[in-house]
């Protein structure tokens, strides 16, 4: 860290206002924005929540599944990604199990078995659903597209035995569960580019449909594909993961980290602003020197 | 000589040139018994992945041993990791992964010490964001007003500011960033292609040659 008097002594001028706050101890910095957060966490001030378009159209698509019809849950999610958007896994997985759809878990990362136990353990009504009947749940599978690619045509010699170690054949959730079409659908959750694995080796080659939930780090991929009409919705992030609890009616934890959110944001969007003041005038400054 | 044999050149070009072609191939023409041959491959492929996951573990362990003999900086680490790996092991391999020991370990463990060393990065994205914000010129000008617009756009504080925001935000990612997402996207898939055939007929370096 650069004292302030000593950035001035070393330029041999007099301390600006920008040097003064370059050279700021940045821990108060850090520290401004723990207080802030933590603010939030523990008052609710409330903010409207936006519910987007492509979220409704994930409802849309849930929508579509007949009762019994069995659809691909791919979690990938890790520790770190859960915390954005477990809570959307959570309510699309009680969602779809309440209306009679029939879920396969599986996942490409390590993470995501046991965070899969871990939702629908906290799914109320989970105990009115018969694993190996109405859900089943396989586990790892290293190898990211070509796992999604073997699954293609030949879901049992992939998925072998799910994580009770009881092969395809004898799960009765499987016994017509041979290839990629026989799913309704394919739903991805996770933190990286899984979702186009399988728009690349379900959705384009044989027409089996999906959408997904990711963080808003993967955005702009998630936009395009919605616009390719190859993603029937997805779900963004935190506020995305509040929009659908609410569309559907279930208890969300998410309002006040979205407003922590928010106000780190608008920090952030603050402190980008003022360093860009300082640097402009300073900028100037120079110039006018300079001449 | 045997060994070396097998790890020829010519030797891997073919069984990849095989492997590669006939999958393709399998994209655009339907035989019955290349079908068969190629769900076998992908089949395979899965096969090797989690071998090679193991097989990372091995070589992680390979490496701790190395590293402690020579007494080299944090190889007390490198043993904890071993350790702890091998208990995770051994509660997934014999108590499944739905047992208590490796749930407990995952969900009080694993969890809390993830979420925590992410947590402390966020200082380090602040400090970083606020370098890569600044506008040093025309680039770095549009690079900050589309990445503030996107912020407010994700934010549900964006919307109270004022409503224009998910507006704004949205075209941005509807208009300019579709349309320049999917130029880079067909030109990934086309790069992609003519890389795959270079290393199919043997013009790009393998891992056998390394």
């Amino acid at each position: 860290m650069v004292d302030a008097k000593e950035a001035g002594q070393k330029t041999g001028r007099t301390k600006t206002l920008a040097d003064r706050v370059h050279s700021m101890d940045r821990r108060y910095m850090w520290w401004f924005l723990t207080i802030l957060v933590a603010t939030m966490l523990v008052i609710d001030i409330s903010i409207p929540l936006k519910i987007g378009d492509e979220t409704k159209e994930f409802v849309t698509f849930m929508d579509s599944f007949k009762r019994g019809s069995v659809i691909l849950f791919s979690n990938d999610n890790t520790v770190t990604v859960n915390n954005v958007i477990g809570e959307a896994c959570t309510a699309t997985m009680r969602y779809l199990l309440e209306r009679g759809v029939k879920i396969v878990f599986m996942s490409l990362r390590q993470d995501g078995v046991s965070l899969t136990l871990a939702s629908l353990r906290s799914i109320p009504t989970v105990d009115r659903f018969k694993y190996g009947v109405d859900y089943v749940q396989f586990g790892y599978y290293a190898g990211d597209t070509r796992v999604v690619a073997a699954l293609q045509r030949d879901v049992w010699g992939t998925l072998g035995a799910d994580v009770r170690g009881t092969a395809c054949k004898d799960i009765p959730l499987m016994q017509n569960i041979k290839q990629c079409t026989d799913f309704a659908a394919w739903i991805e959750s996770g933190g990286g580019s899984q979702f186009t694995f399988y728009i690349n080796n379900w959705s384009v080659p044989y027409n089996v449909p999906g959408a997904c939930i990711q963080t808003a780090a993967n955005l702009p991929d998630m936009t395009t594909w919605y616009r390719n009409r190859l993603l029937n919705g997805f779900v963004s992030d935190q506020t995305g993961s509040a929009a659908l609890s609410r569309v559907l009616g279930y208890p969300s934890g998410l309002g006040r980290i979205l407003n922590a959110q928010s106000a780190a944001h608008v920090l952030l969007i603050a402190l980008i602003l003022v360093g860009n003041l300082l640097y402009v005038q300073e900028k100037l400054r120079n110039q006018r020197r300079e001449k | 000589m045997a060994l070396a044999t097998l790890r020829s050149r010519e030797i891997v070009v073919i069984i990849l040139a095989f492997c590669g072609l006939a999958v393709l191939a399998d994209y655009f023409v339907r035989i019955p018994v290349l079908r068969t041959a190629v769900d076998e491959l992908k089949v395979w492929a899965v096969l090797i992945a989690a071998f090679a996951t193991g097989v990372g573990f091995f070589g992680y362990a390979r490496r701790t041993i190395i590293k402690t003999r020579a007494r080299e900086p944090g190889w007390p680490v490198l043993i904890y990791g071993v350790i702890l790996a091998i208990v995770m092991s051994y509660f997934g391999i014999f108590y499944g992964v739905e047992g208590t020991g490796y749930s407990w370990l995952f969900n009080y463990v694993l969890q809390s010490v993830r979420t925590a060393t992410v947590a402390l990065g966020t200082p380090f994205i602040f400090s970083a964001a606020l370098r890569a914000f600044r506008a040093r010129n025309l680039d770095a000008v549009l690079f900050l007003i589309a990445g503030v617009l996107l912020m407010l756009y994700n934010a549900p504080i964006g919307e109270v500011i004022w409503s224009g925001f998910p507006v704004v935000g949205q075209w941005i990612l509807d208009v300019p960033q579709t349309s320049v997402n999917r130029a880079l996207m067909i030109l990934t898939g086309l790069g992609l292609a003519a890389y795959g055939i270079r290393y199919i007929v043997g013009f790009e370096e393998m891992a056998a040659e390394r």
